[in-house]
């Protein structure tokens, strides 16, 4: 019996690879081409590979710095240098409308903004980065005014190389607005 | 015995043929695709082979048992073959389905043969 189980798998064997060369030469010559085809990655290597590029530790020092415009008042511009982790870092400064516009009063403060925008109130956020040129006069003590206006701006304002937006604050970060 | 062998293999692996052939006219899937699943329905069928050799099982039942997890051990490597292919270093389809293939060609030879050479009982 055990002769005949040896025989049976030479006989598979033998047979297997027959078929299997007559089945490639056949295809060989009716589509050339399908022997060039590659196994698809599987999706989950690709979302795995995605998450781990997303989490490299350069993109996760590009979150902005987010500071409220009291804090930034007291600071001097060698000061806020030194919170950035690099200059191309963008920052968040986080002003409170009341202290430009005292005599305008909550209800109307909330009035002007939209109800998207219910979560932010009395608060404006803009974002902005430190211009390029600045990058060789590290050395120099820049004031906070230097810093958020670049050369060339005849009036002094948050400058051009901020961009600014009225969004919603983290009220996580600034408390409940109201 | 001719009827018996032509009974026990042939009807199943004309059979499978049959439907290799309408899968391959009919669907959308590749070459590759459908010799892959035919290799895995060689599989499936050579255990309905060894079914017929219990018909013989005063002669050897031991061995009958043994071809049987033979069987189920051969369908069980082109499923992994199938499922696994790229962790195992199989980067072309072609490949793939030729391996898949021969797993199915093998487990249905072995029941066959050894039902021949018993004689049919």
């Amino acid at each position: 019996m055990a002769t005949n189980f040896l025989i049976a798998l030479a006989t598979a064997l033998g047979s297997a690879t027959f078929i299997l060369l007559v089945l490639r030469v056949v295809l060989k010559a009716v589509v050339p081409n399908a022997f060039k085809e590659m196994i698809a990655i599987p999706e989950k290597v690709v979302e795995r590979q995605f998450t781990e590029t997303v989490k490299t530790p350069d993109e996760v020092q590009m979150r902005p710095v987010i500071i409220d415009d009291a804090t930034l008042l007291a600071l001097s511009g060698r000061q806020i240098v030194d919170l950035l982790g690099n200059r191309e870092q963008p920052l968040q400064v986080i002003y409170n409308i009341s202290s430009f516009t005292p005599e305008i009063s909550g209800m109307q403060t909330t009035s002007l903004l939209s109800s998207r925008w219910q979560g932010a109130r009395s608060f404006i956020v803009v974002e902005g980065k430190i211009p390029k040129a600045r990058e060789t006069e590290e050395k120099k003590a820049l004031s906070r005014e230097e810093i958020l206006s670049p050369p060339g701006q005849s009036t002094a304002n948050f400058g051009s190389a901020v961009k600014k937006s009225v969004r919603a604050p983290n009220e996580t970060l600034c408390g409940s607005a109201s | 015995m001719g009827l018996f062998i032509l009974s026990a293999v042939g009807l199943p692996f004309l059979a499978l043929f049959f439907f290799t052939i309408l899968e391959a006219a009919f669907s959308t899937a590749g070459i590759w695709a459908v010799l892959t699943k035919a290799g895995l329905d060689l599989c499936r069928v050579s255990l309905g082979i060894v079914g017929a050799m219990f018909l013989d099982i005063r002669a050897a039942g031991t061995i009958v048992a043994v071809v049987l997890l033979l069987e189920l051990i051969l369908a069980a490597t082109a499923m992994l073959v199938e499922k696994r292919a790229t962790d195992m270093g199989i980067l072309k389809q072609s490949t793939k389905a030729f391996g898949i293939l021969a797993f199915g060609i093998v487990s249905m030879v072995i029941p066959a043969v050894l039902i021949v050479l018993n004689g049919g009982h």
